[in-house]
């Protein structure tokens, strides 16, 4: 009789134990589930903690990562397909898959995170290099760049600091770097103390971080995004708006950007910003002169913003008539003369009344010329062609207007040449 | 061997000067250095124009219409006036008397028998009397800002006197000849490019203009400029010549035959049958003279007094001379003197007005 209950008991036992198994999310037994891997390839430490690592990727943004590597020689795309299917519970996903001698990447659903061909080739040269990382680094890596991809397409981002990942591209929360950044070496060491100390002096009075960047090449990349990306990673700005203008100079390419974020953006109209650059350009930077240029800038930047306070509206500055004095009187002087020689001539000639005559129009009869011949022959035709010229381009040149910038934060923005 | 009959026949290219050859394919003749197409007929009309034209040259014949004397009364009742100073000579009736030169204000004058010359065929009677000059020359002052105020104020006329100029009056027809090159433009814009096209003509033109009574000054004393300024005189005034309308003025005697001035005549003909051709050459941008042949046909000379008030008066020590035309009352001088200090201070004002202008207009400029 006991024997019977305790059988009994054993069996229900084991059934809620099946049931419940079955029942739990497949995750807590899963040690390996997002790494597929043979023998070899990961230590059991390494393996938990990758897996770890994916797993909150996907806690946190949904997005599940899969790696897999095999020592046997599968067609690797089908292999990698098929894994990723039976894996995946949501909608979006993607696996890495690698054997001896090749590597396949591939995705669903949104592919937020998707990494380039060069970020994979990267990992990939990793694994295969002479005295490589272990597996274990490679795929860490991976892990990193799809952090940060994510966060540049959905502006959020898993915290894997706890596994060593920290994601360089999260926006700080104050600024690393000073309102004067001269890697172009440009200043001298005491232009750049009295520089530093106006821009600064100048952002406390107007809560607004004016900034100066100085860099010896763009390498191709593109000045408005170079600027932005500048100013929004450096954790330029103040306030919540992170407000700020940023004058960037590119040395070998002769070419400067400035962007305003935040409350900048309504300090400085288009047009403001359009009139500041060609100011800043036309006098001081095409001449080379820097130091005056940039201690201007900071002044009129001052200036756009206590106008802005003062009236409303965003402040244009315009060349008055004091800016091109000495030219405007040179002009006058000169101009003057010109004209004033031409009448004086003329009443001169007031004075003289006798001419010989040129010819004899008075005495010819009234009846005319009468023609007795007339002809006009066609020679031949000449045809010239010249390439259309259009509107050349002075120093300045347009450029600018509203952008977003790779972190999602939008600017405004100018960019010009000197 | 016979040597094949060769007739070498060059055209000139009108564009570059070049010799032109025919192109075969094209079925034109095109020049080798400029590249330009021509049309055989084109070439060929150019061609024997301009031989033509290279062998015409001006003609003039003029003859003279009869000559005119002096009756022995009209001789007696007329006397002749010599300046010591300037050998000037003019004859009046022997009732007006000269006191002054009228070419140099001297009045060292000697009278002496009239000595008969050529009588004029025609004379235009004196239309605008003495006030009337002097009132002319008043106004001839108005208006002229640089002439020194003293100038206009020490008013003192020395002499006036009406004077007949003998002139040498020339009626021709002039047959001209003339040939232009002109050019008519077009242009656009397609396909990124400017196009310019410009047409290229001949043009010819001959025909006949009429000059009646063209005047020449035949007296080395009358400044041929100043009696050429005060032109035009109406031929339709001009009646058969009397003494009577000698008595109260003087004449200035001829010096210079219708030979000569035939030369000055013909100058001013030919300018203004050249100026009038080309007034008929229209419908293009640009035209431009190549050659001109004219040719003066039935010229006729005759002899005649035109009336002129001369006026003279002496500022700083320099003469000023006057002349009125007596028929139609326009009037001229010699350069009258320019006022230095005015002159320098209008140039300072008004450069100094002008700058002011300037100056505000680019104030305005930049404010805006």
């Amino acid at each position: 009789m006991m024997k019977k209950r305790l059988f009994a008991r054993l069996a229900l036992f084991v059934w809620i134990f099946i049931i419940a198994a079955s029942l739990l999310p497949t995750h807590a037994f899963a040690a390996g589930r997002y790494i597929i891997a043979d023998d070899g390839y990961f230590t059991e430490e390494e393996l938990t903690e990758l897996n770890n690592i994916a797993q909150t990727i996907y806690d946190e943004t949904g997005i599940e990562c899969f790696f897999a590597g095999t020592d046997a020689d599968p067609d690797i795309i089908d292999y990698a397909d098929t894994l990723l299917d039976s894996s995946m519970q949501g909608d979006n996903g993607m696996i890495f898959a690698i054997t001896d001698s090749s590597w396949y990447y591939t995705a669903m659903g949104d592919r937020a995170g998707y990494l380039s061909d060069s970020e994979i080739d990267e990992i990939w040269a990793e694994m295969t290099a002479e005295n490589n990382y272990s597996y274990y680094d490679s795929v860490k890596d991976y892990f990193q760049y799809i952090n940060s991809r994510m966060y540049a397409a959905l502006g959020v981002t898993a915290n894997l600091s706890s596994y060593g990942i920290y994601n360089g591209n999260a926006i700080p929360d104050s600024r690393l770097k000073p309102l004067l950044v001269d890697e172009a070496g440009i200043l001298s060491s005491d232009e750049y103390s009295q520089l530093l100390a106006k821009l600064e002096e100048v952002s406390e009075r107007q809560q607004l971080d004016v900034a100066v960047v100085t860099v010896r090449s763009l390498s191709g990349r593109n000045i408005t995004d170079f600027t932005d990306d500048y100013y929004d990673y450096n954790g330029y700005g103040q306030g919540a708006n992170r407000s700020g203008i940023m004058l960037l100079l590119a040395m070998n390419e002769r070419e400067d950007h400035l962007t305003t974020t935040g409350d900048a953006m309504t300090y400085f109209s288009q047009e403001g910003l359009d009139a500041l650059r060609e100011n800043i350009e036309q006098n001081y930077l095409t001449n080379n002169d820097w130091y005056n240029g940039f201690y201007n800038y900071a002044d009129l930047c001052e200036k756009y913003v206590t106008k802005y306070h003062e009236t409303g509206e965003p402040y244009v500055l315009k060349t008055t008539i004091t800016d091109v004095l000495p030219g405007a009187l040179l002009a006058a002087v000169g101009g003057g003369f010109i004209p004033a020689f031409g009448v004086r001539k003329g009443m001169k000639n007031q004075l003289k009344s006798v001419k010989k005559a040129y010819g004899a129009e008075k005495y010819a009869t009234d009846n005319g010329v009468q023609l007795y011949s007339q002809n006009d022959v066609f020679l031949f035709r000449n045809v010239t062609k010249t390439r259309h010229i259009e509107e050349s381009r002075s120093s300045g040149g347009g450029g600018g207007g509203f952008h977003v910038s790779s972190s999602g934060s939008s600017h405004g923005g100018s960019s010009g040449h000197f | 061997m016979n040597r094949p009959d060769t007739n070498v026949f060059e055209y000139k290219c009108p564009n570059c000067g070049g010799a032109v050859a025919f192109d075969s394919t094209a079925q034109k003749l095109v020049c080798p250095y400029c590249d330009t197409e021509f049309d055989v007929g084109a070439l060929q009309n150019n061609d024997a124009a301009l031989a033509n034209a290279q062998t015409d040259t001006d003609s003039m014949e003029w003859y003279e219409a009869e000559q005119n004397q002096w009756t022995e009364d009209e001789v007696s009742g007329m006397r002749s006036y010599i300046c010591n100073s300037c050998g000037g000579e003019i004859i009046g009736d022997a009732n007006t008397a000269a006191t002054s030169c009228p070419f140099c204000g001297n009045h060292t004058i000697m009278m002496s028998n009239f000595t008969g010359s050529l009588k004029p065929h025609f004379v235009i009677p004196f239309k605008k009397d003495k006030e009337f000059a002097k009132q002319q020359l008043l106004k001839f002052y108005e208006g002229k800002k640089l002439l020194p105020k003293a100038f206009k104020d020490s008013n003192h006329i020395d002499e006036i006197k009406g004077v007949y100029v003998p002139f040498w009056l020339f009626d021709t027809t002039v047959d001209a000849k003339m040939r232009f090159k002109a050019t008519r433009s077009r242009a656009w814009t397609s396909g990124g490019y400017d196009y310019v096209e410009t047409e290229h003509f001949a043009i010819d033109r001959a025909g006949k203009i009429s000059f009646e009574k063209v005047p020449v000054d035949g007296s080395t004393k009358m400044a041929d400029d100043m009696m050429e300024s005060i032109e035009p005189y109406d031929f339709r005034d001009a009646v058969p010549f009397s003494t009577a309308y000698l008595s109260g003025f003087f004449a200035d005697k001829y010096d210079v035959d219708a030979d000569t001035c035939i030369q000055r005549a013909n100058e001013r003909i030919k300018r203004s049958a050249e100026q009038k051709m080309k007034r008929t050459v229209s419908g293009y941008a640009t035209v431009t003279t190549e050659s001109s042949v004219v040719n003066f046909e039935n010229g006729v000379t005759s002899y005649a007094f035109y009336p002129v008030w001369m006026l003279g008066t002496t500022y700083e020590g320099k003469r000023y001379t006057f002349a009125m035309n007596a028929q139609t009352g326009k009037f001229v001088g010699d350069d009258l003197p320019v006022d230095k200090k005015k002159s320098l201070l209008y140039l300072l004002a008004m450069a100094a007005g002008f700058g002011a202008a300037i100056f505000a207009a680019i104030a305005l400029f930049l404010a805006i």
